[in-house]
């Protein structure tokens, strides 16, 4: 029985789509998070618990593991633990993407200087400090323009500014964030922003699989609804995609040599690109699979999930098919209402009954405090839909979340806040 | 019962009173200390009283190992019921809705309960977890 590290932080949506992976792979796994499980005195060869912030303590503790319980494969599931699985797979002599390419998918500025040194079309882009004032910035500024944390992920601290005092209000909002504790992990970075133009557009997102170095794209996903700022909250992905064969195509190859680019050879790829009359410009090429729940739209040869795909391939088992499934599939990732203190979602059975919905999946919780963008970090829930087209999907989802109605109370006063 | 050896350390009787102050399922059985509900079930037929013999070791997995272990969390668990060998699981507490859920359940729980029992067919969760109120661990999308 193969046996598998995966790396999964506490806050991760993907566990139980990894975990129901390897158990129908055979696979034994041993869980690493960086708080210690309760069962891990009781079971020690299943659970380590790691300091992800520190990837020298943590392959010293991951080495000396394997020598009485030897590992077959090194798994992260988001960008940070993409990157520790790097230096562990390397440490334990199993194959992994160069560790110069995981942390240059995780930095956008370093993403960028990469895409751009090879000639894959990116937006111009700048690196800021905090340290810098903002208002001396503005000036030298072109407009439309984006600020974004280096690090976060998921449109999180990201906002378009139109003139020089949005700049300065975005700058300022964003050094906020990333003051929070959990941000702030991320050191240096997390006093830098980067700033860069916005590039008009529709968004797509690629999910793919690397296999020695070419890039097999799995699923295309329009993001139908627009993505203009002033923050870029994503809500519906559909795929198949309805762009033009020709545009697809491009996308893909777009993708290819940014992949190559950054130096990724095996594994999942994510990409965000925008698509206009120039072309694709690439946002983002992160060294994992797609995020939140969102994999549960992902169908493969006889019924393989996503995950499946990316545990084999790191397990070195034959991947029987990377096709998928030849219906449109789609999620909404549910909007956060507005701020405040969910009391509950009605109408789920409601949403849960209109054709083509496969799933009105709610993971915030009663008492949760909802955060909307720029500083939210979680989404209230998701929504599945499946359908003979893409239109189809488009509308179910829609349809699904109109029937929701979301009971927000008012949000907490500072003095009466919860630890998360 | 090595496993009580394994988690406690010691001998199992011992470790076990030491944890709960219960003795060992085996122990009460062949006393005649079964629950009401067990005896029920083991006159019936052969299949029943394996049902019942499971759902006897498991609540004490849960009695002198799982729940003292959860607890550190917040959490606890309970069994709902035993049917053709499946186990029926509801966690509470710290447990309900957190992001850790499975990975207690699939890592922890379900392994102790295997380990024990391999004659167990599935461990099946049946929270609703999104009714959690205060969950030890909360998704987010890093």
């Amino acid at each position: 029985m193969p046996r598998l590290l995966l790396l999964l932080p506490t806050t991760t949506y993907r566990t139980a789509a990894f975990l129901g992976a390897a158990r129908k792979l055979g696979a034994e796994v041993v869980v690493a998070s960086e708080r210690a499980h309760v069962f891990q005195q009781a079971q020690p060869g299943r659970f380590l618990s790691l300091d992800f912030l520190h990837p020298d303590q943590a392959t010293r503790q991951v080495v000396e593991f394997a020598v009485t319980r030897p590992i077959d494969a090194v798994v992260g599931v988001d960008d940070a633990t993409a990157v520790l699985a790097a230096v562990l797979s390397n440490a334990l002599g199993l194959p992994h993407n160069p560790l110069r390419s995981t942390v240059a998918a995780r930095d956008k500025y370093r993403m960028r200087t990469l895409l751009r040194g090879n000639g894959v079309p990116v937006p111009p882009y700048a690196l800021r400090s905090f340290d810098d004032n903002p208002v001396v910035e503005a000036r030298r500024t072109a407009f439309p323009c984006v600020v974004k944390p280096l690090m976060l992920s998921a449109s999180r601290g990201v906002i378009r500014a139109d003139g020089e005092a949005q700049f300065v209000g975005a700058v300022r909002r964003l050094e906020r964030i990333l003051r929070t504790p959990e941000a702030a992990a991320d050191g240096e970075a997390a006093r830098q922003v980067l700033v860069e133009g916005f590039i008009p557009g529709r968004e797509v997102a690629l999910e793919g699989l690397l296999v020695k170095g070419d890039l097999h794209v799995l699923a295309l996903f329009d993001k139908p609804d627009p993505l203009d700022g002033p923050f870029f909250e994503e809500t519906i992905y559909v795929t198949p995609s309805r762009l033009p064969s020709t545009v697809q195509a491009e996308i893909a190859s777009c993708t290819a040599r940014a992949a190559e680019a950054l130096g990724l050879r095996d594994g999942p790829v994510h990409a965000e690109l925008r698509v206009n009359r120039h072309g694709p410009w690439v946002i983002e090429v992160a060294a994992r699979s797609i995020g939140g729940l969102c994999s549960r739209t992902l169908r493969f040869g006889t019924g393989l999930s996503l995950e499946e795909l990316i545990l084999r391939q790191a397990l070195g088992m034959e991947i029987p098919s990377l096709e998928r499934e030849h219906r449109a599939a789609g999620v909404m990732m549910i909007p956060i209402p507005r701020a405040g203190v969910l009391k509950e979602i009605r109408g789920q059975t409601e949403a849960r009954a209109v054709p083509g919905i496969d799933e009105v999946a709610i993971t915030a919780h009663p008492g949760q405090d909802l955060v909307p963008l720029p500083e939210g970090a979680s989404y209230p829930g998701f929504i599945f839909a499946r359908a003979e087209s893409s239109e189809r999907v488009e509308a179910a989802l829609r349809e699904a979340h109109r029937r929701l109605e979301f009971v927000v109370m008012a949000p907490r006063k500072p003095s009466e806040a919860v630890s998360p | 019962m090595g496993l009580f050896r394994r988690w406690f350390g010691g001998s199992e009787g011992r470790s076990g009173e030491a944890v709960t102050g219960l003795t060992a399922p085996e122990t009460l059985e062949q006393h005649g200390h079964r629950s009401a509900v067990s005896d029920e079930r083991a006159r019936s037929d052969g299949e029943q009283g394996e049902d019942s013999r499971i759902r006897v070791k498991v609540q004490y997995l849960l009695e002198t190992a799982i729940n003292p272990a959860v607890a550190g969390h917040g959490g606890v668990v309970s069994l709902v019921d035993v049917k053709d060998r499946m186990v029926y699981l509801q966690m509470g507490g710290g447990c309900q809705g957190c992001g850790m859920a499975d990975v207690t359940l699939k890592q922890g729980i379900e392994t102790m309960i295997r380990e024990e029992l391999p004659e167990v067919v599935d461990i099946i969760d049946v929270t609703d977890h999104t009714a959690g109120e205060n969950p030890y661990s909360a998704a987010s999308k890093k």
